[in-house]
């Protein structure tokens, strides 16, 4: 994953008022998260081969950078990944430690080491040895843990910490990891929606895999509109 | 009826780049579901603007029942060829689609807010809406949907979308009133009274007229036709069939004159022309339009040929063999279906064979 300031200005320009962007701009599942302020999952998949899905993501975000007058999170995911969780779990807090409000960098960073500590460190002392250093040890806790344990870390410093928790957050091309980007995103999902938590908008193209195993709100290419034009419901009587 | 794009309403019509509402009147059998076929078929080749349009329509029809008179139905046939043509307007029906689901009904207001809200379709999009035999429709709610459709034309803020509606029927009070006075209207009998002299000169001709006797009986048939070809059209059945059997000018003239001028007195006059036939006719003829009128597409003269070899009577002692077969055809076939059926049947196709198609006139 590389963070928005890498991506986001290399993207060419979209207009959003575009009519090939209606299946998602348009769309009522669409409008329903735009207007949420926390916990909404959003997918966004299949688009046709002309809709340049990474551009289109880099729009929503600048969106809702500029109506909400603060920068959200925007990850772009373009390597395969056996641990999406860890790596994602690194780059959100790589988002973090770029952030220049200090209060907030020192806020979150301490209750994610807070969590950590609880839950690995007394469970697993003697892991760790009394005389590494405090680096050594952070280091180690963030190469060396499931990622599972991490991205719960994350997600429960998330939540603690409202400036951060009212942010949206942005995931593009989730397929592009491979078959743990379907796993971390369920996983990520169960914590988003259980608790206050950002709202969350993920794209990928057409993946069995993520349709599989990933619940909620999802917005399939056509599907809708195929489904009621060839249904009994609008049929034609045309002569 | 290549006139049709060089007529000055239908190009004020078209030619404006806003939302506008033609409307092509006349009297049954004038051919206004002819025009407004031709329109349809034409429409793509013949207008550039409409290359990229989408193009919507309905055919009402009193004779098809509830399916074909129903404005739901109208409404529901519309809003599937733009949904079908054009995905971009889909979230225009998501919300409404989405609160009637499960049961799927498209309730009338419904689908009249549906199209409506076309008119502020974000994108510039041009649709066109062809509508034929808006008499035909069901008398209720057709004001209601009349005064949607001027709606449609209604410029207001925000319309980016532009609306050409193309409605054919007869005379109705609906589309009348001070409220919605169409301005672009085009009566057919005022543009088909040349193709209704070049055929009734085509026949005419034949029938060893004077010059005088001539140009009266060709005046009279113009003047009481008030563009109705399909009365010109059993006219010239009637004069054929008359003149075969050899009268004087004048009686021709008298003859003609004898005929009825309204078409619904025409049907009848066939009608009870038929009943004088002989039982047997009679029963071939019911037997030729069942199979015309139910069949799910024409019939060719070969294949009513064969359909009446086969005995009606299920319980008939009837051997399916070839030979049995053989014999029960009909050869003259032609004849015994304009006999039998009179001149409701039409045959017609390019080869004047038993290829040729038997369908309902009209």
């Amino acid at each position: 994953m590389t963070d928005r300031h890498e991506h986001i200005s290399k993207m060419p320009p979209i207009d959003p008022d575009d009519p090939k962007l209606y299946w998602i701009l348009r769309d009522a599942d669409f409008k329903v998260w735009e207007s949420a302020n926390s916990s909404q999952v959003l997918w966004i998949f299949g688009g046709p081969s002309d809709c340049a899905m990474p551009a289109v993501s880099s729009l929503i975000a600048k969106q809702e950078d500029s109506r909400r007058n603060d920068a959200g999170f925007y990850f772009s995911c373009s390597i395969r990944s056996s641990n999406a969780s860890t790596t994602f779990t690194h780059s959100f807090l790589r988002h973090i430690l770029n952030d220049p409000n200090a209060d907030q960098r020192k806020l979150i960073t301490e209750t994610f080491l807070s969590t950590l500590l609880l839950n690995i460190i007394q469970r697993n002392r003697s892991r760790f040895e009394g005389s590494d250093s405090s680096g050594i040890t952070v280091k180690d806790i963030l190469n060396k843990n499931s990622g599972g344990e991490l991205l719960q870390a994350l997600t429960e410093a998330v939540v603690e910490i409202k400036t951060i928790s009212d942010k949206p957050i942005i995931i593009d091309g989730i397929d592009k990891i491979g078959p743990d980007g379907a796993r971390f995103l369920k996983r990520f999902c169960s914590h988003t929606t259980a608790q206050p938590m950002p709202k969350v908008l993920v794209t990928s193209s057409m993946d069995p895999l993520m349709k599989e195993i990933v619940d909620g709100a999802r917005i399939e290419y056509d599907k809708e509109r195929q489904g009621l034009a060839t249904s009994c419901s609008l049929v034609s009587l045309s002569n | 009826m290549k006139w049709l794009w060089k007529h000055e309403k239908y190009i004020a019509w078209l030619s404006t780049s806003h939302s506008d509402l033609l409307l092509i009147e006349g009297k049954p059998g004038s051919g206004k579901s002819t025009i407004t076929k031709y329109f349809k078929d034409n429409l793509l080749k013949r207008e550039p603007l409409a290359k990229e349009a989408i193009v919507a329509s309905f055919f009402y029809s009193y004779r098809e029942g509830e399916a074909q008179t129903n404005h739901s139905n109208m409404l529901r046939s519309i809003l599937y060829d733009v949904l079908r043509q054009n995905e971009t307007f889909f979230f225009h029906f998501q919300p409404l689609y989405r609160s009637m689901l499960p049961h799927g009904k498209w309730s009338y207001d419904c689908l009249k807010e549906i199209l409506l809200s076309f008119k502020k379709h974000p994108a510039k999009e041009r649709l066109y809406v062809i509508v034929d035999a808006m008499d035909e429709s069901g008398e209720k709610d057709r004001d209601d949907v009349i005064q949607l459709l001027h709606q449609l034309c209604n410029e207001g803020k925000g319309c980016t979308c532009v609306v050409k509606i193309f409605v054919s029927t007869r005379p109705i009070t609906e589309l009348h009133r001070d409220s919605t006075e169409v301005e672009n209207v085009i009566k057919m009998q005022d543009e088909n009274t040349a193709d209704i002299i070049m055929f009734a000169d085509s026949f005419l001709g034949e029938l060893e007229l004077d010059h005088e006797c001539y140009d009266r009986t060709k005046g009279y048939i113009v003047r009481e036709a008030q563009g109705v070809f399909i009365w010109v059209y059993l006219i010239e059945k009637e004069l054929r069939e008359y003149h075969r059997t050899g009268f004087s000018n004048n009686e021709i003239y008298e003859f003609l004159q004898s005929l009825p001028t309204e078409l619904d007195s025409f049907y009848d006059r066939i009608l009870s022309k038929l009943e004088e036939n002989a039982q047997r006719d009679i029963a071939v003829g019911v037997r030729i339009y069942e199979l015309v009128l139910f069949a799910y597409r024409p019939l060719r003269i070969s294949e009513i040929q064969q359909a009446l070899a086969i005995p009606d009577d299920i319980n008939a002692n009837y051997l399916p063999s070839d030979s049995s077969f053989k014999d029960r055809i009909i050869g003259a076939i032609k004849r015994r279906i304009v006999h039998c059926g009179g001149n409701f049947l039409e045959m017609k196709g390019l080869c004047d064979s038993l290829k040729d198609f038997v369908t309902l006139f009209g």
